[in-house]
């Protein structure tokens, strides 16, 4: 457009997370190729602020009627000749595995000469491998980990920040001074510690998202928005301008990547998908319970392939009130002192990689979320987490 | 005095009727009981045991195994096994005959059981229909959905050809020896209505026999939450009046065929008596015996999959309020079948408890007193749809229950559901929200007389509808008393159409069977010219076989035996012209010297 090529996306509005990670990942891929881009709204999500986004050195094109019918043309086809990649994957995949099985029938025919069952034996090992090897093209797009750490922080344009500027102060969120915003959907007496340090730290907290048991925060200076009806443009200017966003859903955690403020993610049930990519991001995890024991798996399981495997055969409690006053704090020293890194929550790392990199080819989740080419992440496991996990591993 | 036999699914159902089995070895019947499949999830092995040792009377065994269980059948529906489907075998072998023939029974039963559900009585129950769905191997369903949405016509038709399948297939041979073997007055069977039962065979077994068969109707919700009755027993033994109506409107069931007993599971709970006074249950459980406390009772994993949440939701809703002194303590008592969930839970708010502890099975020792006890000490009970609720309604305490979106296919999903909160019988105090429940709660925890009355009125109708006063125990032991002492029915012989609808099963069977893998169609399609291909491949190797088992050493031993000759018949010559060269050369020789002389 006007000599500039155009990256063209639709990005998947399934959750607002996916949202997230997709309009990043095609900023960063126009960057890239110096193109401008246009991000195509998927009806159900049509009116979400987080199109309305800028990025200072990518132009974003809001394309008028007949532009946007040419772009979103080029879009359906190839849109559509992923589709037909797709099938064709997806019948690949049941054609070899149902081959594989029917092979299967007859390797245990009695009748049938030895040499020649072992022969099927080998076809029908093949099949499975060819059906999945088709299995893995359908997989999910791996999380462009690498990209999301470039990416640059997206804003609102000035005339829009202004308005929603506004809205915010109607909703009683001071403008100008300090904030963390807080989405905490486990039982909110958890937290209660932790938003008490940070308003002895001079922060408000702007509580917004879904409520969670528990009532209201009764202690500390808190905004609270989840008494009434979520508005997103509030909601997206508080992940905006706070200082840092505590959080216990991937949705917000994603959004961070394209706010580009530091986040705490808390609860995560594995370390894959919640491994914060940029330097400013923490996290914690949840205790996993084995659901036929009742048995708390130490931290260094959670990346194991017994527990990947099969994530529905336990339960997840959220971790203790101290821990979380623990992360915030190290958050609050990281945005005011910078992010420093101890040699267990490195380790915790290295050993979060190397785990990546051996279940990689067998479990989908690692392959979605495990590593981009080597790298996980420049972010890391709080520190009372990390710490713990060390303690347990030399014991 | 009679013999009776009672089929139950698994030991788990004996539970439903423990006390009258006890009741009727009293009155001097023989009764055996036969276990279809044995399960061990809930201690069911022990409670086996328990009941053999009960009384003399009383015996306990297996009943004949099945070709094809129902759960072989499904485990074999399993597409993403990489490993089912087994060897080939051959349809000449018996015991595949015999699978086809089973699996033919079984796909019947199961499309029963999905057809009834688009019947306009179970319009809202989407979750119970899934289920039903699910069970079918795919190619099923969307057909059964294609008829249904024809119209009540086209339904009725498609049941009346199951029922015809049902009707002609005959039960194995097995089955009739073990009835004859037992040689029962009376037979009876629980649950029967389990999707895709394959009990079904016992009531046409005692039809052929001529022996009297009844069902035995476990639970409040066996006849609107599973199957089909699919062939009618001579009799069915329900509680109440409400499921002699399910059992006339859903099921086909004659009305004079429905005796109505009350809930023989439930007498225990009019007769028990806390075995602990509220301090010591409190210190037991770890609650303040100073204050009132609320039980919440859990749900099955069907009902509530995922409970925890929303019990904790509901617990900072409910100890919300800002009277410290006014928040009653929570006991929370975990479904047996649904506990697992539990483990992860963690509330940090005081007075509450999850009692009795995780892994605890309905047949441990304390299990039924320690329930009683919880029904007993608490001041009100809050579940979401199951059967405690009732006993609490026995034991006379208010119930109550919340309207919540993620149950709502347990609530207004199920036709159970509204036996505990119909307008007219129901006693359970429904609420919309969680604030209207929280409302409902502190009404009656300031004043439990309101449920009262409910309660009465609820238990008299349905838990003994035969009256408030005479044990449900008494009534059904009467009842099959009764049914024992009658004269056996003529036993039914086949009609001519029967023995013709029989011709094209064996066809059915055949394709049923192997429609129960449930692959996808183009594998049937490919199977026979994929098999062709793998035994026109084993041909070279059979022959290869062949020369090297039979041609070959023939050809080795002919070879040898000619190198034998060769080889022997030119060591015998050699020694031939040996032996005969030396006269030749003598006489050679002689002739030489003689020749010389004669010329020197």
């Amino acid at each position: 457009m006007g000599g500039q090529p155009v990256l063209v996306a639709r990005p998947d509005g399934s959750s607002r997370g996916e949202l997230s990670i997709d309009i990043a990942d095609v900023v960063c891929r126009a960057r890239l190729a110096a193109a401008a881009c246009c991000l195509l709204r998927p009806e159900e999500v049509a009116h979400e602020p987080l199109f309305d986004l800028v990025c200072s050195d990518v132009r974003c094109i809001e394309p008028g009627d007949a532009g946007a019918r040419r772009l979103r043309t080029s879009w359906q086809l190839a849109a559509l000749r992923a589709r037909l990649a797709g099938w064709s994957s997806a019948a690949g995949e049941s054609f070899w595995r149902e081959w594989h099985r029917e092979l299967r029938r007859h390797i245990g025919d009695q009748r049938l000469p030895y040499p020649l069952r072992v022969r099927l034996r080998a076809l029908a090992d093949r099949a499975l491998e060819r059906s999945t090897r088709h299995g893995r093209r359908l997989a999910a797009r791996p999380f462009p980990r690498r990209r999301l750490r470039d990416c640059r922080p997206m804003t609102l344009p000035p005339d829009r920040l202004a308005k929603v500027e506004r809205l915010a102060l109607q909703h009683g969120i001071p403008i100008g001074s300090p904030l963390v915003a807080l989405q905490f959907q486990s039982r909110i007496g958890l937290v209660q510690d932790a938003v008490e340090a940070l308003t002895d730290a001079g922060y408000t907290v702007v509580r917004f998202g879904k409520a969670g048991p528990g009532g209201a925060l009764t202690r500390g200076t808190v905004v609270d928005l989840t008494t009434q009806d979520p508005i997103p443009e509030i909601e997206l200017y508080v992940l905006l301008t706070a200082a840092f966003v505590v959080c216990d859903t991937d949705d917000v955690q994603h959004t961070t990547y394209l706010t580009g403020r530091p986040c705490l993610r808390l609860n995560a049930i594995e370390p894959f998908s919640a491994y914060p990519v940029r330097r400013d991001g923490l996290f914690t995890l949840a205790t996993a319970v084995e659901l036929a024991s009742g048995r708390a798996l130490p931290l260094d399981e959670l990346h194991g392939e017994a527990y990947l495997k099969h994530l529905d055969r336990y339960a997840h409690r959220p971790h203790d009130a101290r821990q979380v006053v623990a992360a915030v704090s190290e958050m609050i020293e990281g945005v005011r002192r910078g992010w420093t890194e101890d040699r267990a929550q490195a380790d915790y790392r290295s050993r979060v990689i190397e785990a990546g990199r051996l279940l990689h080819p067998s479990l989908p989740l690692v392959r979605r979320w495990g590593t981009d080419d080597g790298f996980l992440g420049d972010g890391r496991l709080a520190r009372v987490q990390a710490s713990a996990a060390d303690v347990s591993r030399q014991q | 005095m009679s013999r009776v036999l009672f089929v139950m699914l698994h030991p788990g159902f004996v539970r439903y009727y423990d006390d009258a089995l006890d009741a009727l070895a009293a009155a001097g019947h023989d009764v055996h009981v036969a276990f279809e499949v044995s399960r061990t999830k809930l201690g069911e092995d022990v409670t086996a045991q328990r009941l053999a040792a009960r009384s003399p009377r009383i015996t306990c065994g297996p009943a004949p195994s099945r070709a094809e269980s129902v759960r072989t059948f499904l485990t074999r529906s399993d597409r993403t096994a990489t490993r089912s489907g087994g060897a080939a075998r051959s349809w000449r072998d018996p015991a595949v005959r015999e699978e086809a023939r089973e699996s033919l029974a079984t796909t019947v039963r199961l499309l029963l059981d999905y057809a009834r559900y688009f019947e306009p009585a179970f319009a809202g129950a989407h979750a119970l229909r899934a289920r039903a769905g699910k069970r079918l191997p795919r190619v099923y369903p969307p057909v059964v959905r294609a008829v249904a949405r024809l119209g009540p016509g086209a339904r009725s038709a498609l049941r009346r050809v199951l029922m015809g399948l049902e009707h002609a297939m005959v039960p194995h041979a097995s089955i009739e020896a073990f009835i004859r073997e037992q040689r029962p007055d009376v037979l009876l069977v629980t649950p029967l209505i389990e999707l895709g039962s394959q009990q079904v065979d016992y009531i046409k077994c005692a039809r052929r026999l001529g022996i009297r068969s009844a069902l035995c109707v476990a639970s409040w919700d066996n006849l609107t939450s599973k199957g089909l009755i699919r062939v009618a027993p001579d009799h069915v033994v329900v509680w109440n009046e409400a499921q002699k109506q399910e059992a006339v409107t859903l099921h086909g069931v004659r009305p004079d065929q429905v005796v109505v007993t009350g809930a023989q599971v439930f007498d225990r709970w009019f007769a028990a008596s806390p075995s602990r006074t509220r301090e010591e249950f409190c210190a037991r459980v770890g609650l303040d015996p100073s204050r009132p406390f609320v039980l919440y009772v859990g749900s099955s994993m069907f009902i509530a999959p995922d409970e925890v949440p929303f019990v904790e939701r509901w617990l900072s809703a409910v100890r919300g309020g800002d009277d410290p002194a006014g928040r009653p303590g929570v006991l929370v008592r975990p479904h047996p079948a649904n506990a697992e969930q539990w483990r992860a839970f963690d509330s940090d708010l005081d007075n509450v408890a999850i009692w009795p502890p995780i892994g605890t099975t309905p047949n441990d020792p304390d299990f039924r007193r320690d329930f009683f006890d919880s029904l007993y000490h608490c001041a009100a009970v809050v579940g979401i749809n199951t059967s405690a609720q009732i006993e609490a309604a026995i034991v006379g305490r208010p119930v109550l229950t919340i309207r919540a979106p993620e149950f709502a296919h347990a609530q207004e999903g199920t036709l159970h559901f509204q036996h505990l909160v119909g307008a007219d019988a129901g006693f359970v105090h429904e609420a919309r929200s969680l604030a209207e429940h929280v409302e409902q709660l502190r009404a009656v925890l300031s004043d439990a007389s309101s449920a009262a009355e409910r309660n009465r009125r609820f238990v008299a109708s349905f838990i003994r509808p035969r009256g408030i006063d005479l044990p449900a125990v008494t009534a059904f032991v009467d009842a099959i008393g009764t049914f024992a002492a009658m004269p056996p029915p003529a036993p039914v012989r086949d009609s001519w159409l029967s023995r013709v609808g029989r011709l094209p099963l064996p066809l059915l069977a055949w394709t049923t069977h192997r429609l129960a893998e449930d692959r996808p169609l183009w594998v049937y399609a490919v199977r026979p010219g994929v098999a062709a291909a793998v035994w026109v491949a084993a041909v070279p190797y059979m022959l290869a076989e062949a020369w090297h088992s039979a041609g070959y050493p023939r050809v080795k031993r002919a070879s040898r035996a000619a190198y034998r000759v060769w080889y022997e018949s030119t060591r015998s010559l050699g020694r031939l012209t040996r032996r005969a060269r030396r006269p030749i050369v003598a006489v050679v020789r002689g002739a030489a010297r003689r020749f010389a002389r004669r010329n020197a």
